[in-house]
């Protein structure tokens, strides 16, 4: 089965909690488990797996680190005419691209660690006439098709899919192993960049022009009334205790 | 064709127990209406909906559409019902609550639509230019961004519970006729997926950390091993423990108790933020508690200025003096 992975880069310092740079791109978490889960069940000489990301040049970062986790394949989407998308004209260019790949299932991450919108994935289902299945937990291949555990409030229903159709894992991580020589081999590998030219994108359907929200301002904190806290001066014993009072006070 | 503009607020009637977000963007709804001069219609969808009509007429609804399905509702279904709805109310705003079904629904209509789509809205206000303004917090803490929808008529948002002022119920009885909506051929879709089997979903627990009224928080600044001790005392108290995406990121915490805009909104009556530095994307999602207590080493930590008290402490100190005083407690 031919599989594609929607991937985004997002800023690692939100990716990789710790590194404070928000300049260099890393591979969001969410998309990092639906990749490992992918790599972890495709058969061997049967599946592929092509990784596609949207975003500017240095997103490639991402892609490297998708081809050292496993991917056959990877593709960029970098094109300054792109920026500015929000997730209704990042669907359409995601679908543009996906329309010249050949493949059997879409695989996304239920969100993106910066964005949390989770809205792409249904909005590029729409693009391609597809079903998109969410909040799923594991897969397996079978023949030609794939059985898929999602879970449905408390319950896991295995649902036997047949393709073309999309999903969307649930689950994030972030700790992943990736060996010193898988990483040099993904750097060295040829990554493709397609540009709106490539996909013969109409530019009134991308970037700021082609999308249905604009932000008009952002505003530093205060999202609710700023407080004058009263400061609690007491020993951590009284601190203790008087948390532990107001805790019995209000549990009533 | 309806004289006055429509305020959709979209209804899982199969979800209706759950919580109470429905009536919570009823209200947000009536307060936009007033200010618009709009109307407000409920659409309630599912297998039993006139069961729920009831409820949405007395907490406010000017208008009732409810559709009838045959299973349980998927996003679908939802999404196929909304459009036949908006067809017969052609409306300038629709509102979603934030479960994973309905916010599949909202992109979906919103894709077909070409509707602008603001996820997890924490607040929604007229503008003096007469536009909707979506609030959400946003990338890299302490940031709101503010969001208004282009090129388009039809706005869409989700919200989730607890989120917006909870509502009143302003009717006791049944104040409107009701109106059912055809089910409309779902063609949209590849049929191709049928269920195997079913299993209960066991790996984590059901908590009742939405509805607590009394919730100890973590964050980054406690330590992993002062994080059992936390859960002990929450539960030996009749509390609820949540925390930050750190934690769950880091496999510490399940994330059906991560509070912030990625996971829960709770507004309990009192909330004990431990080690918490108070980003934005966690503070929309606890910033209707009641009353806020804050524990921080950091005197600078962004959580005092939504907190009531302040506490500047080791968390590791405060968290060992509560454990001590709870085991004297109980052997006194």
């Amino acid at each position: 089965m031919k599989i594609v992975v929607c991937v985004k880069a997002v800023p690692s310092c939100l990716a990789e909690p710790g590194l404070p740079d928000a300049q260099v791109l890393a591979l969001n978490p969410y998309d990092t488990f639906a990749l490992k889960k992918l790599v972890e069940r495709i058969r061997p000489h049967e599946d592929t797996i092509t990784c596609l990301c949207m975003g500017p040049p240095h997103a490639r970062a991402a892609l490297e680190r998708c081809l050292a986790l496993g991917a056959a394949e990877a593709i960029l989407l970098s094109d300054s005419r792109f920026s500015g998308s929000d997730t209704f004209a990042t669907a359409i260019v995601l679908s543009a691209a996906l329309q010249r790949i050949d493949f059997d299932v879409v695989v996304c991450g239920h969100e993106a660690v910066d964005g949390e919108t989770g809205q792409v994935p249904y909005e590029t289902a729409v693009r391609l006439g597809l079903t998109c299945i969410g909040e799923v937990i594991d897969f397996q291949f079978s023949g030609h098709t794939i059985l898929i555990d999602r879970q449905e409030r408390n319950i896991v229903n295995t649902i036997q899919a047949h393709p073309p159709f999309m999903i969307c894992c649930r689950e994030l991580c972030l700790q992943t192993n990736v060996s010193l020589m898988a990483r040099k081999r993904a750097k060295g590998k040829e990554i493709p960049v397609w540009n709106a030219d490539h996909l013969s994108m109409d530019l009134s359907l991308c970037g700021q022009e082609g999308s249905r929200t604009k932000v008009i301002r952002s505003t530093q904190k205060s999202i609710t009334r700023v407080k004058e806290p009263q400061y609690f001066q007491e020993s951590p014993e009284k601190a203790a205790e008087f948390l532990l009072n107001q805790c019995r006070e209000h549990v009533k | 064709m309806e004289q006055k503009q429509v305020i959709m607020v979209v209804c899982d009637s199969d979800n209706r127990h759950q919580n109470s977000v429905d009536f919570e963007m009823l209200g947000k709804g009536r307060e936009l209406a007033k200010a618009r001069g709009s109307t407000v219609v409920a659409l309630a969808v599912g297998k039993d909906p006139l069961a729920y009509c009831d409820d949405l007429s007395r907490y406010g609804a000017q208008r009732i559409l409810y559709q009838q399905t045959k299973d349980f509702l998927t996003y679908q279904s939802l999404s196929n019902a909304v459009e036949t709805a908006l067809k017969k109310y052609p409306a300038e705003l629709v509102l979603f609550a934030g479960t994973p079904l309905c916010k599949a629904a909202a992109a979906t209509v919103s894709a077909r639509r070409e509707a602008g789509l603001t996820a997890d809205c924490i607040d929604i206000r007229v503008s003096d230019e007469w536009q909707y303004v979506f609030y959400r917090a946003a990338m890299s803490s302490s940031v709101v961004a503010q969001i208004v929808c282009i090129q388009t008529t039809l706005r869409i948002c989700t919200v989730k519970p607890n989120v917006f002022r909870p509502c009143i119920r302003l009717y006791s009885e049944k104040t409107v006729p009701y109106e059912s909506l055809p089910l409309e051929d779902a063609s949209y879709f590849s049929p191709l997926t049928r269920v195997v089997s079913s299993r209960p979903f066991e790996a984590e627990e059901e908590n009742g950390l939405v509805n607590a009224r009394v919730v100890f928080a973590v964050g980054r600044g406690v330590e992993k091993e002062d994080l059992k001790t936390v859960s002990l005392i929450a539960k030996q108290s009749g509390a609820e423990i949540g925390g930050t995406r750190i934690l769950v990121e880091d496999g510490l915490l399940p994330k059906t108790r991560q509070i912030g805009q990625s996971g829960l909104t709770v507004a309990p009556q009192l909330y004990i933020a431990l080690g918490i530095s108070g980003a934005s994307q966690h503070i929309v999602g606890m910033q209707n508690a009641c009353k806020v207590i804050a524990v921080n080493r950091d005197p600078n930590a962004p959580i005092f200025q939504y907190a009531d008290y302040a506490i500047v402490e080791d968390t590791h100190e405060i968290i060992e003096n509560m454990a001590l005083q709870m085991k004297g407690r109980d052997q006194s």
